[in-house]
């Protein structure tokens, strides 16, 4: 193959999957920033040994997986935002009852291993062999992180503790 | 549990902002690609480069256990480019000449028992080495002032120069120098192995001049024998040289001459004219019989008796030779070639035959001061020289080159702290927040 094969082949591949993938970069980070920035750097991998991979959504996956979780990727990652004294320019919304939007928050809650645990065990239906597979740990560590996560999700709001407990969550009535 | 937490993260996922991928990535990560492997390459280009002048920088070559090679005598030797390596960092196999650039580069220091100032040269002395290799010896900060005097040892090996009382004696071929307390520099034994050092009593003002001779082993500086020196007058002066087999010193005081043996002191005794003396640290002649005397003519002394025997005719100007090319100074001998002496006279080597031949030349320009060859390891015809070799360019710059080192080692440390800290406040923040 061809670089101009090879070019038009890669964007093929990023018109028709980026929207997938993005979704799961978003899942990872917790950022629209973070996952822009992340799912960049899994393509741009990709797209340098695009002529010698089999399966490229498998390896942007993987990438995207292990990336999200590495030491090097926290270390320039952007520098959090300054905590001030000076009180918040808008006043503080209301408490949000929408599950996905506590889900969103709370992911993010989550240290970058458990998202991308949960991720893979729940948004990808992967076994635990296979998420320890991707993240290149052992199976131990994937129970004991699942594990970790969902009692973090428990801990971190009511709604999230009967949706891990496999029960539907109840609306809240806004107060 | 499992399918309302997938539903639930599907719905976020499904309700995420869409994360856009920018046109051209493709070539733009093959152009990062190209840029990484060429900022690698550099970077490894740097780094072995690094490694290699830290290893040269700290490790001088290791010299040659038994090193018995004779190399031929330059024609003529140069300056030494300004940009030369010193010796202690860039050793050498061994020196085969030894002189101080300019004899007149002198400086002054103060006496303060005397009240007066006293000049120094300055050096540095230069050593020229096989293959037109050139090293500096810097003697400025050797402690007590070089007092000018400097002798190379038969074998190229050693340089010893004076310092107030007491020498200092390089080696050439590890570039490492000691101090030998034993006395200020005379002479080396013809073998190498042993050097004559003299030891005052008194300050240099004071009367009566007295003190040792001390021959010392190489490189150890112990004291293997003494000759005392009597009492004399001032000013203190006394040169001295050891016979072939290392068992008897030929001494001259003024004008005063004599034998002092290891095992039976004092043998025999004569007067000289004030105007010669000794003819060097190699006045003896090989076999140990005769000893070379300046005495307006270089005259060879019975080593048994004392008693004058051959002696060359000369003068200070050299027969049949251009003025241009004169030389004037006493004669120091280096070795006998066919019953002819070659030896140094001022700025050149010289064969002292029936038509003096020279066979090295200093720079003309200069006076030069303290000349002297390793005459056991040369040979006296005399080659064409090519450009002088100054040694490795990173010793002329070894203070720059560790000074940005450690510039860089402090700006990296600096750096690696401040991250570690921006990395701690966010946590440190939450938990101060979360204790609150």
């Amino acid at each position: 193959m061809d670089t101009a094969q090879a070019r038009a082949a890669f964007e093929e591949f990023v018109a028709g999957r980026s929207a997938a993938l993005g979704r799961t970069a978003y899942l990872l980070t917790g950022h629209r920033q973070d996952a822009e920035d992340l799912l960049q750097s899994a393509l741009a991998r990709a797209a340098v040994r695009w002529s010698r991979l089999d399966d490229p959504e498998a390896y942007v996956r993987r990438v995207l997986y292990t990336q999200s979780v590495s030491r090097w990727r926290a270390l320039r990652r952007r520098p959090p935002e300054l905590l001030t004294d000076q009180p918040p320019q808008t006043a503080a919304t209301e408490p949000c009852h929408d599950t996905r939007v506590v889900l969103d928050l709370a992911l993010r809650r989550l240290t970058p291993k458990q998202r991308a645990v949960l991720v893979l065990r729940y948004y990808e239906d992967r076994s635990e062999s296979d998420t320890a597979e991707v993240l290149g740990c052992s199976v131990g560590t994937v129970k004991s992180q699942t594990r970790h996560a969902l009692m973090r999700l428990r801990a971190l709001n009511p709604q999230l503790a009967q949706l891990v407990d496999g029960r539907l969550p109840q609306e809240v009535p806004a107060r | 549990m499992t399918n309302a937490l997938r539903d639930a993260l599907h719905q976020v996922a499904d309700g995420s902002p869409s994360v856009p991928v920018p046109s051209g990535l493709f070539d733009r990560a093959r152009r990062d690609r190209l840029r990484h492997r060429l900022t690698g390459l550099a970077a490894a280009a740097l780094a072995l480069s690094s490694i290699g002048l830290a290893a040269q920088i700290a490790l001088p070559p290791t010299p040659a256990a038994t090193d018995t090679t004779v190399d031929p005598l330059p024609a003529h030797i140069v300056h030494a480019p300004a940009w030369t390596a010193d010796i202690r960092h860039a050793p050498l196999r061994r020196a085969l000449v030894a002189f101080d650039n300019d004899g007149f580069d002198i400086g002054y220091t103060v006496d303060m028992e005397r009240g007066e100032s006293v000049p120094h040269p300055i050096g540095p002395l230069t050593l020229v080495g096989p293959d037109d290799a050139y090293r500096a010896y810097d003697l400025s900060d050797a402690g007590d002032h070089w007092d000018g005097t400097v002798e190379l040892s038969p074998d190229g090996r050693y340089v010893m120069t004076g310092h107030g009382q007491h020498t200092r004696l390089l080696d050439v071929a590890t570039g490492d120098a000691r101090t030998l307390e034993a006395g200020t520099p005379l002479a080396f034994s013809p073998d190498s192995r042993q050097a004559v050092l003299v030891s005052w009593d008194n300050p240099s003002y004071l009367h009566p001049v007295r003190g040792a001779i001390n021959v010392v082993d190489l490189p150890s500086g112990a004291v293997a024998w003494s000759a005392p020196l009597a009492d004399g007058p001032l000013p203190r002066e006394v040169q001295a040289a050891l016979s072939p087999d290392g068992s008897t010193l030929i001494v001259q005081r003024r004008g005063d001459l004599y034998t002092y043996g290891r095992e039976h002191g004092v043998g025999w005794t004569r007067s000289l004219s004030m105007t010669g003396g000794i003819a060097g640290q190699l006045a003896w002649t090989p076999d140990g019989r005769s000893i070379a005397v300046d005495m307006m003519d270089l005259c060879l002394l019975d080593a048994d008796t004392g008693v004058t025997g051959r002696c060359l005719q000369w003068q200070a100007m050299l027969t049949r030779m251009p003025e241009r090319e004169q030389t004037f100074a006493k004669p120091i001998i280096l070795d006998w070639a066919d019953g002819a002496p070659i030896v140094t006279m001022g700025r050149d080597v010289v064969r002292l035959t029936e038509v003096a031949e020279i066979l090295m030349r200093t720079p003309r320009t200069d006076t030069v001061g303290a000349l002297t060859v390793a005459s056991s390891r040369v040979q006296w015809t005399p080659r064409q020289p090519g450009p002088p070799d100054p040694g490795p360019l990173v010793h002329r710059y070894r203070p720059l080159l560790v000074g940005a080192g450690w510039a860089i080692a402090v700006l990296a440390l600096g750096y690696i702290l401040i991250r570690l800290r921006r990395r701690r406040a966010p946590s440190d923040r939450r938990d101060t927040a979360q204790q609150g």
